[in-house]
């Protein structure tokens, strides 16, 4: 990994002989206690356009996911007639946050390198919205910390845990490769059974029928938590995903899923620990 | 007490040496050329594709290795109702009542979870747990949402069709577990009731007067009972001998102030043990201070998906 790229700014903090830690006192101590030291606080960040693309379903950037063809029979000459509906994904939104993410994390990665250190432990995720909706700030914070007595750092690991969670993720026989995530929205351009079902509309044709499940927005609730999974899976390798966080937002006609966690890797089996005794504690 | 780090460099070495870091990105970015492409359904499901996806803290997951069972994937379902026209309005006394919506709305949880199962099978579990269930009423649909953990037990292979939920946490399940008991499935009940008019003679004889409004207390009594019956109807129907953990909520539904809406869910156990298993717990008294912690991801300000 190469440092001759980091800004200067960066560069001049990294280099000065003190640290700073973004841990708390008890995961400052606990890291000590693992025989890490804390080589200073590390970040990585990106600012990306964050443009949904034309709002026309089929543009660039989006992805059909299933479709709903009109029950009355009165789309089945013209596919692009508004009675039919489609889930679409957002793929080039995908995309972005994808690029974004790993830009702050190689980027924090690149800071923990200069200062020699083995691991980035804590990383905490601030992506926010910056000036306005379109433009969108990945930002990756963490303590680079130094395996006492080990070798020579290879390329850094990162993992949002610290203190004592860290220690019981190594006592568990696991190890953190890297922090992971993935970002998923889901758009509903609805058929027109979907608008009279969710609007309340009557149907003078009484073909739809209300009172039963609305496949279309069933689907896309369903599908936005599903794909965001997926895209995390097929990030894995050999690796699980410990500790996942799903946040989902959004209702009706647009599903956005931000799925974040820490990579492990088991390096050897342990055996179950002692069957658990309840207790109850007197204050 | 020595001073020495708890991590000696052999065991890092252990730890550390066989392990690679730095392969490939954290986040996927997405192959371009697929944009376009319709999918013929849903999200695939390969287990080959990489591991398993766990929202289990590292103490829920020792927990649940020390009872002989172990996370498979993060599973979901989500379904959406359409409830009946007019069936929250005024002009409905007499006709068919607000009543009418509780029935789309237990087929939205009974698609949800069927949707949960289907997931949990393909991943290969045996039964989910921690299941957080999101439930909201609009004026037009009711709406569903399940996410919980796939479990099964240490070792074993594949998921069967009869994968059950739980809303239990993993310490909630290792007790049950320990008692002998076992979970079958999420046990729901809805109702809404609509609060009748007072008479003439009654909204003169209350007015500015702070009485019993004796329609909202009989509307709810309605509903909440109604709501409870059926949740233990929905248990008794999957062979459960009851339902623990039961949430009961009771929303005002903020476009019809005159209907009482009422949902209630829990999960619905058995003893499978034969016999039950008193847990014994053991008293203890903490010698530990309160530690105080602060937030450093609020500190800086992280947002939510918008």
């Amino acid at each position: 990994m190469s440092t001759t790229d980091l800004p200067e700014a960066a560069g001049r903090r990294l280099a000065a002989a003190g640290w700073s830690a973004a841990l708390s006192v008890s995961d400052f101590a606990a890291c000590l206690q693992m025989g890490m030291r804390p080589a200073g606080i590390v970040q990585g960040f990106c600012v990306m356009g964050w443009q949904r693309g034309l709002y026309t379903y089929g543009g660039y950037g989006y992805r059909q996911l299933d479709y709903y063809p009109c029950p009355h029979g009165w789309g089945v000459h013209d596919p692009n007639e508004q009675v039919n509906g489609a889930n679409w994904e957002a793929a080039a939104l995908a995309d972005v946050w994808a690029a974004g993410y790993n830009a702050a994390h190689s980027r924090m990665l690149e800071e923990a390198a200069a200062r020699g250190a083995h691991g980035v432990i804590g990383v905490i995720d601030a992506t926010k919205s910056l000036i306005d909706e379109h433009v969108r700030e990945f930002h990756l914070v963490g303590t680079a910390v130094v395996l006492e007595g080990a070798g020579p750092a290879g390329p850094p690991w990162s993992t949002y845990l610290a203190g004592a969670k860290l220690v019981k993720l190594f006592e568990a026989g696991l190890v953190p490769v890297s922090v992971a995530g993935a970002y998923c929205q889901v758009h509903v351009l609805a058929s027109c059974a979907t608008e009279i079902l969710e609007h309340g509309r009557w149907d003078a044709t009484g073909v739809v029928r209300r009172g039963g499940e609305v496949v279309q927005l069933s689907d896309a609730a369903t599908q936005a938590r599903r794909l965001v999974r997926e895209r995390l899976r097929a990030t894995l390798g050999d690796c699980s995903l410990h500790g996942a966080d799903l946040q989902v937002a959004g209702r009706g006609s647009t599903h956005t899923a931000v799925l974040r966690g820490t990579k492990v890797r088991r390096v050897h089996d342990v055996d179950p620990l002692p069957a658990p005794v309840p207790t109850v504690r007197l204050s | 007490m020595s001073d020495q780090p708890a991590m000696s460099p052999e065991r890092i070495a252990e730890l550390f040496g066989a392990a690679r870091t730095g392969d490939g990105d954290p986040a996927g970015a997405f192959d371009a050329g697929r944009h376009h492409r319709p999918s013929s359904g849903g999200a695939p499901r390969s287990r080959s594709a990489g591991g398993a996806t766990s929202d289990l803290s590292i103490d829920e997951t020792l927990l649940l290795h020390s009872i002989g069972w172990e996370p498979v994937d993060l599973v979901v379902g989500a379904s959406v109702a359409s409830l009946p026209a007019q069936v929250f309005s005024w002009t409905t006394s007499g006709w068919n009542g607000p009543d009418a919506a509780s029935g789309p709305f237990t087929s939205a949880m009974a698609s949800a979870v069927a949707r949960m199962r289907n997931d949990c099978n393909s991943a290969g579990g045996h039964g989910v747990i921690g299941v957080e269930v999101e439930v909201a009423v609009h004026q037009h649909v009711a709406e569903v949402t399940l996410v919980g953990t796939a479990v099964r037990p240490v070792g074993a292979s594949g998921g069967h069709s009869g994968a059950w939920m739980s809303d239990l946490s993993t310490r909630d399940f290792a007790l049950l577990h320990g008692a002998g008991w076992s979970p079958l499935g999420l046990a729901f009940g809805t109702a809404f009731a609509q609060v009748p008019y007072r008479k003439i003679g009654q909204v003169f004889s209350q007015a500015g007067q702070n009485v019993e409004l004796e329609n909202y207390t009989n509307a709810l009594y309605e509903a909440r009972e109604l709501g409870m019956g059926r949740l233990q109807e929905s248990a008794q129907r999957m062979g459960a001998a009851g339902v623990v953990a039961v949430q009961l909520v009771d929303r005002p539904l903020p476009f019809a102030s005159h209907v009482v809406g009422f949902t209630c869910w829990g999960t619905a156990v058995a003893l499978t043990a034969g016999v039950h298993t008193n847990l014994r717990p053991r008293v203890v008294v903490s010698m530990r201070d309160r530690v105080d912690r602060f937030d450093v991801a609020r500190g800086i300000g992280g947002d939510r998906p918008s």
